[in-house]
């Protein structure tokens, strides 16, 4: 279902110039004139969700629900849910593929065009951040994470509720989401640096009481991306929990092992061999600076030379932890 | 085990100071049959905890008994009297309000009150903490009061999240996870939960009730086909007690601002952790 969103819709521009209670004035007036065409205009296909919505009681007044188009009326009963818990009948006759794929498409209509209408009032805010976390949550869709991103540091600069949109955003369970937050530490808004150190404060080096090298602390965070994506598992932690919360955790044995794991999970996506089930057990008792030091360097020269790993991973610990260290340059 | 200045401390010493079966006795009891070494620069540091622990507990029972709502940040009230709510849901001390008299009012006038979980946990600490300082010195300690979730929390309480502990104690604060919730309630995506000890919790929403009430009640908050029980973890959350202790006996002096004011324009920024 893609809309132009760019475009305005004739309700739109009326809202634009007019307002919520012009918006209002003139559907109800068309309405009573000539129903069809009040229809046709709220049927519209790149309407902003934002002028559905300011139009739902009158939709509802003027008895013109079932004339609306199969986006609005979804949308209008996902209104329904979030706000009131009514849960009614699908509004449509079709396939059980074509309703998922549907309401994905009009969850996405819902949060992208109606973006820029955020802040019109707490039960708006409320059906954009639910639609969020449904496409996140249950479709697994990441490509409205920038939406989402933008959604909550602009909450944050005006001082509106963004806990739960920071809650649906990690639960993608998606690290390079993280890149967006990230980009926040190089804003001129020192509220948008501010959150990102908090959010990602979870990271090695990035320390919210560092009032400058934002950039360096940039940096930090596409390097710890890279150095440890395929050994992050998702923790569910957030700010309901935890004053500091850790939403995702690197699994130092995997990345001493190199082997990747499941982000819901923490375990490795393929089973493990009897040598690597051994050295393991031998991981597992070192300290844990030393695994941190062992797993970096692991990943490291893995990445740079396969058959110069595979020679040290068949040393015994002790040497590997030694040569570990001589490349480090840590003191063992 | 319980070291103060060093020197190891008995339950049995310390015991007939307290009743059987109360707070303090049943976490000192804790406290000294630990393998774990719990160490206390003075008697008094040892003392205040267990006071404060007893006084967490007693509040987080009378906020359970009281008409304060579970609401989301969203739909959040309060007493304007007392309070400003902000644009987040957040309740803000109003200028010229005694924090005392506002964390007091949340008690007394409770039905004009509604919030979720994380933020009733912050309101049982204030209030223990009323129960102990004296007026001026809440006062003087605790001027601009934010109350929302973990997220802005005054640095003199000391907070602390910790992801295991070894010895769980009466007054902690526990959380109960909820991994299937639907996405449509989040705020039922976990329940902070004072321990009361004797196997019960109070959790705002919820009530009080043992483990098992508190996860059945999570459980009815998942998604239609949700697969894995909410459980409790074994974190938990704790006040800055030797930090708090020191405070109290004038022992740590608390750095103030120049006129001894916070700054109230940047609180979000500035509180934020």
């Amino acid at each position: 279902m893609a809309s132009n969103t760019d475009t305005p819709d004739t309700l739109d521009t009326i809202r634009f110039e007019q307002g919520v209670t012009g918006l209002k004035a003139f559907f109800s007036e068309l309405s009573k004139k000539d129903y069809k065409a009040a229809i046709s205009l709220v049927n519209e296909e790149n309407l902003h969700f934002g002028s559905l919505y300011i139009l739902r009681p009158e939709i509802e007044a003027l008895n013109l629900s079932d004339y609306l188009s199969l986006r609005n009326k979804i949308a209008i009963s996902v209104i329904d849910e979030v706000l009131l818990g009514n849960k009614g009948i699908p509004p449509m006759k079709c396939s059980s593929s074509e309703y998922i794929q549907t309401v994905c498409s009009v969850l996405k209509w819902i949060l992208i065009s109606g973006f820029i209408d955020d802040g019109l009032e707490d039960d708006y805010d409320k059906v954009l951040d639910a639609s969020s976390a449904l496409l996140v949550k249950v479709y697994g869709d990441r490509t409205v994470l920038k939406v989402m991103s933008d959604l909550i540091f602009e909450r944050n600069r005006r001082g509106y509720f963004y806990n739960e949109l920071i809650w649906a955003f990690f639960e993608s369970r998606y690290p390079y989401g993280l890149i967006l937050i990230a980009a926040h530490l190089l804003s001129e808004q020192p509220e948008d640096v501010r959150l990102a150190q908090k959010l990602l404060g979870f990271i090695p080096g990035i320390d919210t009481k560092r009032p400058a090298a934002y950039e360096r602390q940039h940096s930090i965070v596409l390097n710890w991306l890279e150095r440890n994506y395929p050994y992050l598992y998702f923790t569910g932690e957030s700010f309901q929990q935890s004053i500091n919360p850790k939403p995702y955790r690197v699994i130092l044995y995997a990345k001493y092992l190199c082997k990747a794991v499941s982000i819901d999970t923490g375990r490795t996506i393929e089973p493990l061999t009897e040598y690597e089930h051994k050295m393991l057990e031998k991981f597992i008792g070192l300290d844990d600076d030393i695994k941190i030091m062992l797993s970096g360097y692991s990943h490291m020269i893995h990445n740079n030379d396969i058959h110069r790993w595979n020679t040290w991973i068949h040393r015994p610990i002790a040497e590997q932890v030694e040569i570990a260290s001589l490349w480090m340059g840590e003191v063992v | 085990m319980i070291k103060i200045s060093g020197s190891d401390i008995t339950s049995g010493s310390m015991g007939f100071h307290y009743m059987v079966g109360s707070v303090q006795r049943t976490t000192l009891d804790k406290l000294s049959l630990s393998s774990v070494v719990y160490k206390y620069a003075t008697l008094d540091q040892l003392k205040f905890e267990l006071d404060l622990r007893a006084n967490i507990v007693d509040a987080a029972i009378e906020l359970g008994k009281s008409k304060f709502a579970f609401r989301t940040f969203r739909k959040s009230m309060c007493n304007a009297d007392y309070w400003e709510r902000t644009d987040e849901g957040g309740f803000l001390l109003k200028n010229g309000i005694k924090p005392s008299d506002a964390i007091r009012d949340i008690y007394n006038n409770s039905i004009k009150y509604g919030t979720e979980c994380a933020t009733a946990i912050v309101i049982i600490y204030y209030k223990a903490l009323v129960g102990i300082f004296s007026e001026k010195q809440f006062n003087d300690l605790f001027q601009g009061i934010y109350l929302m979730n973990w997220g802005y929390l005054d640095s003199d309480l000391g907070i602390r999240h910790y992801q295991s502990v070894s010895d769980i104690l009466p007054g902690d604060c526990r959380y109960f996870k909820n991994p299937d919730v639907n996405p449509l309630t989040p705020e039922w995506q976990g329940e902070n939960a004072i321990d009361l000890s004797k196997g019960m919790y109070y959790g705002h929403g919820i009530g009080i009730r043992n483990a098992e009430g508190i996860i059945e009640a999570l459980n009815r908050r998942r998604k239609s086909d949700a697969k894995e029980s909410a459980y409790l973890m074994g974190s938990a959350t704790r006040l800055g007690f030797k930090r708090l202790a020191d405070i109290y006996y004038g022992t740590s002096m608390r750095r103030l601002d120049v006129d001894g004011t916070i700054d109230r324009k940047h609180l979000r920024c500035c509180n934020f952790l």
